[in-house]
């Protein structure tokens, strides 16, 4: 047997919305009306058994991530707390909710009253079996919210269209197919397919042209000596590390600080190979000759050259000076010769002069004893010789002989003494002209001496006398052959460069076939061939975007089926209902029947429930669509018929219904009908309605004996929140 | 039935691929986690990463194109 529904026996609230001190109210087991004007509290208690069982609420948005608008702005605890009894049968539940001012979650406690059974471990599983409803579902079976009513009230289709998905419970579907946007992925595949073309084209002709680069680098290839089976890459590393190895064998041979190694184990490696081994190569090629001795021999060879030239130009000098002493010699004798000749013609010059002045002196004489016997004329003797002579004879005499032997001696004297000196002047001449001869021939001797001393530091120590010359043109000989040796041996080195370079020309044509041959493969493969029903990458994307788009399109027409089938299986199994609530609650004159029918509507691709709400004569067949036809009052109890024949088709735990506000718009009649249908409903199902409408609550009282019905008055102020008074 | 299982249903009953079905379950849950925003967010972002991952293919295909050196014209010599 099954357990009786749950009904709700107390609720305790505190800081909740417009409740701020604690407040409680036992609920009648039949029916509770909370009366009060509007902004007095009605929906806040009713929303605390929404919140309290479900912990959010549907007609309040959320603000901010903690919705703090929940908890009372005066709460001192800062805390909404609201505590729930249910009862059925025997059987009592307790549901305990709160929330801290800033906190997201919620804390829910949920235990069995006899005996306090706590159901720590998962409270909100537990009262989802207690209560067997989903919170969209508590709308559609329990509570009919201010909110549900007037969306059906409202002349606009698309609004009237949501309300009644709604309470259909398909507003989420609807709400899912319209996040659903195809054009997203529409757009997307476009774009794509856009790119792909754009780039397979771009591969495609990349294909061909690195399809030419190859043919051409093989034919490269080829054409140095490569064969097929050496285009690898393997080759390459060996050829690589064999010019490597040779040159450093090369750069030990020459004295060359050996290079870094290069470390070859990829195709771009080669070139940096390639680049290292030429830069070696032209180090051993500037270095070769000055590292072998070929640039010092050459070095010697030249300044032997210059030696020899300087040694001849010395000895033809010294020879020479030899040649002009020797000649001047056999002309006027040597030095002795010549000093003694010059020592002679002195003498003589002497003796002339003396001789000259001897006759200067005899001349003297005689002018002197010719003065004296003029002046002694009577003297009868000479006063030089002493003979008897008389003054004026030997006066005649002496002037006769003195006359005629002095001018001819005197002239004679002097003539040879002009001859001699003249002889005297051309022999100091030739003493001079020796002088300089031999020292011309000293200098000459000393250059020879220093070529001599320059020759045997080339040629080592030489005897007195030995043949310079002749030595080194012997080690010039022996240079000029050490000089071709060298020679060789540089061709020789000089050849191996050669064929490493060419090893390194090779290595790079290797690699620029490789590296083709390499960007070939992978252009090929990159580029798809469409013709074999090869797909890349982006076509996978393209398909998978595709399916999506497809798996999307079946999702969303199963999506708008299930919408539409359960839409109208409500509407089949409420619709007695709706029909037998609409004539009791709205009693018109002449439309005395509804029908509610549900079709496909779409709306910008999305496909759509669209709810015909129609009234009709049943006498006269007439039918109109009852927003056109009906007033609000009307259509409000089209709403409320309905939501309470909706509500009684849903299987659920829950024995009572919440109402708020349900008079919106009704006159007087359809009050009273109002109140008699709600009493109908009792005692099978709890009511608890809020109202600001005195007329209501005065036909419920009416309706409603004080056994079955309990009411309470709220009043609020903004300190103490809401205030609860027990009227009946 | 939920409507989740509902569809869910009506999907095998049309005999809807695994990957269909898969999608739907996704596009509930995310609903249920942040609404017809989560779901748009969802797909758009399905959207985003098949987008990005043929971008990516399609700038490694423009990069093994671009491998290839392409001979240029020389230009005229102005007189």
């Amino acid at each position: 047997m099954a357990s009786p529904k749950l009904k709700l026996k107390r609720i305790e609230i505190e800081g909740f919305r417009g409740v701020n001190r604690p407040v409680s109210l036992d609920f009648s087991e039949a029916a509770t009306f909370l009366v009060a004007p509007n902004g007095q509290g009605k929906s806040s208690i009713l929303g605390a058994i929404e919140w309290c069982l479900f912990g959010e609420l549907k007609y309040q948005a959320r603000e901010n991530a903690t919705n703090d608008e929940l908890i009372n702005l005066h709460s001192v605890k800062g805390q909404a707390r609201v505590r729930l009894i249910l009862q059925s049968g025997a059987d009592g539940f307790v549901v305990e909710r709160e929330r801290r001012i800033g906190k997201r979650e919620t804390k829910l406690r949920v235990w069995v009253r006899e005996g306090e059974v706590s159901y720590e471990a998962d409270p909100a599983a537990v009262l989802f079996r207690l209560i067997g409803l989903s919170f969209d579902d508590f709308y559609r079976a329990v509570y009919l919210h201010q909110e549900s009513i007037r969306g059906l009230l409202i002349d606009e289709p698309r609004v009237r269209d949501e309300a009644f998905d709604r309470l259909f419970g398909v507003e989420k579907l609807r709400d899912i197919l319209a996040a659903i946007q195809m054009r997203v992925i529409t757009d997307a595949v476009k774009e794509i397919e856009g790119k792909r073309t754009r780039a397979t084209d771009r591969l495609s002709g990349a294909v061909e042209q690195i399809e030419e680069q190859r043919k051409r680098h093989l034919k490269e290839a080829m054409d140095a000596n490569f064969t097929e089976a050496e285009l690898t890459i393997s080759a390459g590393i060996g050829l690589a590390n064999q010019v490597m190895q040779l040159l450093a064998d090369m750069c030990t041979a020459t004295g060359l600080p050996a290079a870094d190694p290069v470390d070859v184990v990829a195709i771009d490696d080669f070139e940096r190979a390639a680049r290292k081994a030429k830069e070696i190569i032209r180090n051993i090629r500037i270095s070769g000759p000055r590292s072998s001795g070929l640039d010092t021999t050459t070095d010697q060879i030249f300044k032997l050259g210059l030696l020899r030239k300087r040694l001849a130009a010395a000895e033809l000098e010294a020879r020479e000076a030899s040649s002009a002493i020797e000649d001047q010699q056999s002309r006027v004798g040597d030095t002795e010769a010549l000093g003694k000749r010059r020592s002679e013609l002195s003498t003589r010059i002497g003796q002339r002069q003396q001789q000259l002045e001897r006759l200067d002196v005899r001349v003297r004489v005689v002018s002197d004893a010719v003065l004296y016997l003029k002046q002694v004329p009577t003297a009868i003797a000479c006063p030089v010789c002493d003979q008897r002579i008389t003054a004026s004879n030997l006066i005649r005499r002496l002037e006769t002989e003195t006359q005629a032997s002095q001018a001819a001696e005197s002239q004679e004297l002097n003539h040879e003494i002009g001859e001699t000196k003249q002889e005297l002047e051309m022999a100091l001449e030739a003493e001079r002209e020796v002088w300089r001869l031999n020292k011309l021939k000293r200098a000459a001797d000393d250059r020879l001496t220093a070529v001599f001393k320059e020759a045997s530091s080339v040629t080592g120590p030489m005897p007195p006398g030995g043949d310079v010359a002749g030595r080194l043109e012997a080690e010039e000989i022996a240079l000029v052959r050490q000089v071709a040796s060298l020679k060789e041996a540089q061709g020789q080195r000089e050849e191996l460069l050669g064929n490493i370079d060419s090893s390194v020309d090779r290595l790079r044509i290797l690699q620029r076939f490789l590296k083709t041959d390499l960007d070939f493969v992978a252009v090929r493969d990159k580029a798809p061939n469409d013709d074999e029903g090869e797909t890349d990458a982006v076509q996978d994307e393209l398909n998978a975007l595709l399916s999506l788009q497809e798996s999307l399109e079946v999702v969303a027409q199963s999506i708008n089926s299930v919408a539409k089938a359960r839409a109208v299986e409500a509407l089949r199994l409420a619709r007695d209902g709706i029909s037998s609530y609409y004539k009791s609650l709205c009693n018109h004159p002449y439309f005395d029947g509804i029908r509610i029918d549900v079709q496909d509507k779409s709306l910008r691709g999305i496909q759509k429930n669209s709810y015909s709400v129609q009234t009709f004569s049943t006498p006269d067949g007439k039918r109109t669509l009852a927003s056109s036809r009906l007033s609000a009052a009307q259509m409000n109890c089209v709403a409320l018929s309905v939501y309470l024949a909706l509500a009684g088709t849903l299987t659920h735990n829950l024995g009572f219904v919440v109402l708020d506000d349900p008079s919106q718009s009704l006159d007087d009649d359809h009050k009273a009908a109002l109140a008699r249908i709600l009493r109908r409903m009792v005692p099978g199902t709890q009511l608890v309605i809020a109202t600001q409408d005195r007329d209501l609550h005065g036909l419920l009282q009416k309706e409603f004996s004080p056994r079955l019905a309990s009411t309470y008055g709220l009043s609020w102020t903004a300190r103490n929140g809401t205030a609860i008074t027990a009227i009946r | 039935m939920d409507i989740f299982g509902s569809v869910a249903a009506r999907l095998k009953s049309e005999v809807a691929s695994e990957t269909t079905i898969a999608l739907w379950t996704e596009l509930f849950e995310a609903f249920e986690e942040g609404g017809p925003e989560a779901v748009r967010l969802l797909l758009t972002e399905k959207v985003r990463q098949s987008r990005k991952r043929a971008d990516k293919e399609v700038r490694e295909m423009r990069s093994v194109a671009g491998t290839v050196s392409t001979t240029k014209r020389k230009p005229a010599t102005r007189r």
